[in-house]
């Protein structure tokens, strides 16, 4: 029967005894002393996994792939929903572009504002490879197989399905893989909301700010004389975030409830519209580059 | 124990668990495979190698699960060390009990399974505790719920680790000869 080496029994227990006080060592260093080379030393050991996490996920996504919510409909009724919900985040974001010229416009008296983005985005299509949930689903991060070498930068937005966000890339993303922090875990996020089945210009839209729950969902407190009903979409509003990426839908209104604390004001329980950690590829997006920029 | 065997399996191991094993997932709660794969060195290797075997895993586990830090933005890295001390504590606890049960039938292995990750859990959430105090670092079940209702969740997960591995113990076994782990009980003098 084969044997591993054998160590002198007092040797071997001081390197015992040195690995588990190293390791508890490690486990209790602040963090901001882990930032940096944990991560390099993450990615090295996660480097040649990610071709077989590919297919294991592949295989995953095959035996049991994203519920489609379309799934019952005709192929035409499907592409032509489609293609509506698409129109409408391109013409929400129009507004948003719209208003924003219009205020620089009044404020600045400027002509031609320069360098607006938006009107070109850029984008970089990714597949998960590797879900880490550690608690439930509500903080956790998915692993895209695409890096700095593809040109992904941090902040860059995760969409699914065209217009639904799913997560933003953290900081640091690696030579060919990034961490996406799911739009589960981000919190602070600002939203405008709109009614589904007629059209609110987006500056009337009631707008609020995202607080992530453990369970995976926001809150988000409005006045009492917000109209806002069980069913509308929340869509980023967040100046933070790439301009090419607002106006995109990130979650639907669940609950509407009255605070015992404050009568004068309303909270919103917003559910996100895909579950990230289902997702099985994404789209990367950003502002496109300037004409000559690095 | 062959020890490249085994880290061959545990990274397969790995490979499964962050993007397979989602396919059994029932609601928010999804099954483990390496800690059944160390549970099952526990039952029959011998101590100090079951005890390395668990060290060497929970590392393995902790570089692979990355962390989100929320100082000057969101910032990835590697928290290294809770999950491993919690694989060596649960391989403390699968080790007394080992003599008490059938090492080779499935349900022994879930049970222990079960215990074992209870186990991990128990050191892994007082390690979160405990850097819950630092700036930017939030456990993972913050902001606003609680370490009990997370150990309800990783309870949960224990549960269906557990029925993993009752399903993988025949396979497992199979695997005993290659391991190196086949013979008589580590604790018996034949052992040598």
């Amino acid at each position: 029967m084969a044997r591993g080496p054998t160590f002198h029994p007092r040797a071997s227990r001081r390197l015992w005894w040195g690995s588990l006080l190293t390791a508890l060592l490690l486990s209790l260093l602040p963090t901001r002393w882990l930032l940096g080379w944990t991560n390099e030393i993450g990615g090295l050991v996660r480097f040649p996994l990610v071709p077989f996490q590919h297919v294991a996920e592949g295989l995953r996504t095959w035996l049991r792939p994203m519920p489609d919510p379309r799934g019952s409909m005709p192929t035409e009724i499907r592409a032509l929903d489609e293609q509506l919900e698409r129109a409408r985040t391109y013409y929400r974001r129009l507004e948003l572009e719209r208003d924003d010229l219009q205020q620089r416009i009044a404020l600045l008296e400027r002509t031609k504002p320069k360098g607006v983005a938006g009107e070109h985005s850029r984008v970089i299509y990714a597949t998960i490879v590797a879900t880490h949930a550690p608690s439930g689903r509500s903080v956790g991060s998915l692993l895209a197989n695409v890096g700095e070498r593809q040109a992904v930068v941090a902040g860059m937005v995760a969409a699914w399905d065209g217009d639904i966000v799913v997560g933003r890339v953290v900081d640091a993303p690696g030579r060919l893989s990034s961490l996406i922090a799911p739009v589960t875990a981000l919190s602070g996020v600002e939203v405008r909301l709109f009614p589904v089945g007629r059209e609110l210009d987006a500056a009337l839209a009631p707008g609020g700010v995202l607080k992530a729950m453990p369970d995976g969902s926001w809150t988000t407190d409005l006045t009492q004389s917000s109209e806002v009903a069980e069913g509308w979409i929340a869509r980023v509003a967040d100046e933070r975030w790439p301009l090419a990426s607002r106006m995109m839908r990130i979650g639907v209104v669940e609950r509407v409830n009255a605070r015992d604390d404050a009568p004068l004001v309303k909270r919103l329980t917003i559910r996100p519209l895909v579950d990230p950690f289902r997702v099985p590829h994404v789209v990367l997006v950003d502002d496109a580059l300037e004409e000559g920029a690095p | 124990m062959r020890w490249g065997v085994f880290i061959v399996m545990l990274l397969v191991g790995i490979v499964l668990d962050t993007s397979f094993m989602q396919v059994f997932a029932v609601g928010t709660v999804w099954p483990a495979i390496v800690p059944a794969l160390v549970t099952f060195v526990a039952l029959h290797a011998t101590r100090p190698t079951a005890l390395w075997a668990a060290f060497l895993a929970g590392l393995l586990v902790d570089c692979t699960s990355p962390s989100i830090a929320f100082l000057d933005g969101v910032r990835p890295y590697q928290l290294i060390g809770p999950t491993a001390l919690g694989f060596v504590l649960g391989a403390q606890l699968v080790l007394p009990l080992r003599s008490m049960v059938v090492r080779r039938n499935p349900l022994a292995l879930g049970v222990l399974t079960i215990l074992f990750v209870l186990a991990t859990m128990v050191v892994t959430t007082a390690i979160y505790s405990a850097r819950g105090w630092y700036a930017g670092t939030l456990p993972p079940w913050m902001p606003t719920g609680t370490a009990v209702r997370y150990m309800g969740t990783e309870a949960l997960g224990a549960m269906s680790s557990g029925a993993i591995a009752v399903l993988i113990a025949i396979p497992l076994n199979r695997t005993l000869v290659i391991l190196g782990l086949a013979g008589s009980a580590p604790w018996s003098p034949r052992r040598g």
